[in-house]
């Protein structure tokens, strides 16, 4: 279940496949932090994982609703753990710019405040 | 007798103190907590931050610790900010330095070299006015600082900052490279310099306990930006005078053990210890007791051994912060070699007829730090603020803002009873700030803002600290005229003959300029002080 979960919140994050060391390294993190939920938190993570395309929503309300909930935390957990392996430094370093870096950061601006609007009202409806 | 002197605290006040005592042949026996953090040889030396971040395939190790211990997801307290090479510098603090407080976050240390092992190495001279305020000797303290620079080794830059920082203290090594970001303001700063000082307002490049060429045998910085990760001796730390000091005939290490008290007779003074590693009391007699605890732990060891019940004052700086933004250097490539400290330093001046009233910026590049920490604050989704952070890392500095601090009785400390600890108390430490202190905090951070603003970096948002997060303590046991839990001016514990203070205790004021260098200085001057009282 773990190594699903990780796989989702990985693919999330960068954008691709989460090497096999990450996503064992996310299970012993989650053991050594002691990361509980609460059930709803159990469920909003239940819902990702089965709807992945739901997470970039979720964790947009998230941001404004509920900043320390349990899911947000497991999302900034595996951000740690994929951003310490050379396999995806590089996702995490600065970026030089290119002709288009404006129109990039606007699109990824108005795509996060969607998905923290839209985010709001599915997070608001999970009870 | 253990030793003619016995020091307590290997923190930069107490190594000092005890290296000047032992170049004048003193025996010195020197107690602390002990612990010990990694030194060198963690990673590839020949590889600079980035280039490890591409390759080490064990960074995961010092970047977020063996036990995740470096991925705080929930309340962020002060000392978070310590990397995993720096966690030994609180190891054993929760347990044997117990304090309970509502309204003030300590950060405490029983290491070897203190919370010097953590020390942004920020190098600042007190002014004269400031020392006077402060109560300190200033023709004493001015000899001291330049012994003390001279001994740990400083770069510096000769701008506007140097009536600030190294004033009057020669033979500084010339500062590492100035990060893009912060060498656009200022380049702006240079350009529009006579409005700023109108404003009372200067900026230079800080002075760094930091070498960029070779000194006393200790190699000059190679720029990794590793200073958050590990030590090669570039950057000066109490454990290297600690290290020399042991292979000295007339110098006694112990480490591992809690200074609990004192008691003092005719012709010595009995300290009673705890042992970490055991729990079981030890004592040591020696002629003369010198405490170098900090200011919060030498209160503990004096409050226990002349009267637990009673109050004192107790300086902190209020501390605030400001995420900006560059926005010219969005997107902008960095060069791979520098120095993750701090970049510039930037004063308030607003002095007038003999009273001090500086206020000190560090403007810090986020270039080694992980960006993690900041997908945590940011106020979209993680995915989306990734990409963005990407182009905003290379525009993005952190101003830490410093404010000059007095005593008042709305902050103190004192010992109460708990049978929990192993030391049978904690300290309870109760501080706020009076409305006007708090007012005058707002208005010198809104005067910083807009004069960043003037300078091309956009402030993100202002952060005011919880206190004790400047980490900068002093003042417990004030400067004074002989009154009960006061020191004389040469650090003699008021009401005794042979105990004295060489940390930050004796502070009457707390100016908002990195207090380290001070530190030593006062420590460095009490010790002679104490050389010639001995050898009268």
């Amino acid at each position: 279940m773990l190594d699903t979960e990780a796989q989702v919140f990985g693919r999330y994050i960068l954008g691709r496949r989460l090497d096999h060391a990450s996503e064992q390294l996310y299970e012993s993190a989650l053991e050594v932090l002691i990361l509980g939920t609460t059930p709803r938190e159990s469920r909003l993570i239940q819902l990702v994982i089965s709807r992945p395309w739901l997470i970039a929503f979720i964790d947009g309300g998230l941001t404004v609703l509920n900043r320390t909930n349990g899911l947000r935390q497991r999302l900034v957990l595996m951000s740690a753990i994929t951003e310490a392996s050379p396999l995806y430094a590089d996702l995490f370093l600065p970026v030089r710019r290119g002709p288009f870096y404006i129109v990039r950061m606007l699109c990824a601006a108005v795509r996060a405040a969607f998905c923290g609007v839209f985010g709001m009202l599915i997070v608001a409806f999970i009870k | 007798m253990n030793a003619e002197f016995l020091v307590v605290g290997s923190g930069p006040s107490g190594v000092i103190a005890a290296e000047a005592l032992v170049n004048s042949g003193k025996s010195v026996l020197l107690l602390d907590g002990g612990s010990r953090g990694p030194v060198g040889g963690a990673t590839d030396a020949t590889k600079a931050f980035v280039e490890l971040r591409r390759t080490d395939t064990e960074q995961q190790r010092y970047l977020l610790g063996e036990q995740f211990e470096s991925v705080a997801l929930e309340t962020v307290t002060t000392g978070a900010q310590l990397t995993p090479a720096r966690r030994f510098i609180t190891k054993h603090v929760d347990t044997f330095l117990p304090l309970r407080s509502e309204t003030f976050q300590a950060l405490e240390s029983l290491a070897a070299g203190g919370l010097g092992s953590g020390w942004g190495l920020g190098s600042c001279v007190f002014s004269v006015d400031e020392l006077k305020a402060a109560r300190l000797p200033v023709s004493e303290m001015h000899k001291a600082y330049k012994i003390v620079a001279e001994r740990i080794g400083i770069c510096a830059s000769d701008d506007d900052a140097r009536p600030y920082t190294w004033a009057h203290i020669d033979n500084v090594q010339p500062p590492p490279p100035l990060d893009p970001a912060a060498a656009q303001i200022y380049k702006r700063y240079i350009g529009m310099r006579e409005r700023m000082h109108r404003r009372g307002m200067r900026m230079g490049r800080p002075a760094l306990a930091l070498l960029t060429g070779e000194h006393d045998g200790r190699p000059g910085s190679t720029l990794r930006e590793m200073e958050f990760y590990e030590d090669d001796g570039s950057a000066w730390r109490p454990w290297l005078v600690l290290d020399q000091l042991v292979a000295k005939r007339n110098f006694t290490y112990r480490g591992g053990f809690v200074v609990l008290r004192f008691a003092e007779s005719s012709d010595h003074v009995e300290v009673t210890a705890l042992d970490i590693a055991t729990a079981k009391l030890h004592n040591f007699r020696c002629r003369t007791l010198v405490l170098a605890a900090s200011a919060l732990g030498t209160a503990r060891i004096v409050l226990r051994s002349v009267n637990p019940r009673q109050r004192v004052p107790v300086l902190c700086n209020p501390y605030s912060y400001i995420p900006m933004l560059v926005p010219q250097q969005l997107g902008k490539a960095k060069p791979s070699r520098g120095i993750s400290l701090s970049q510039l330093a930037f004063f308030d001046d607003e002095s007038a007829e003999s009273m001090p009233d500086i206020g000190m910026a560090f403007v810090y590049s986020y270039r080694s730090l992980m960006l993690f920490r900041l997908l945590r604050e940011a106020p979209i989704n993680v995915r989306d603020a990734r990409l963005l952070l990407q182009y905003l890392m290379p525009a993005l500095l952190v101003v830490g803002i410093h404010h000059p601090e007095s005593a008042s009785s709305e902050k103190y400390a004192m010992m109460e009873a708990d049978a929990t600890s192993p030391t049978r108390d904690r300290l309870f430490v109760s501080y706020s700030l009076t409305t006007e202190e708090t007012m005058r905090v707002r208005r010198r951070n809104r005067k910083y803002a807009a004069a960043f603003r003037a300078l091309g970096a956009w402030p993100i948002k202002t952060i005011e600290m919880p206190a004790g997060a400047s980490i900068h303590y002093a003042g417990t046991l004030p400067f004074g005229n002989g009154e009960p839990l006061t020191l004389s001016r040469d650090g003699r514990l008021a009401g005794s003959r042979r105990v004295f203070v060489a940390d930050g205790s004796g502070f009457t004021y707390l100016p908002a300029k990195g207090l380290t260098l001070s530190l030593m200085a006062n420590a460095y001057r009490t010790a002679q002080g104490l050389c010639r009282i001995s050898t009268q």
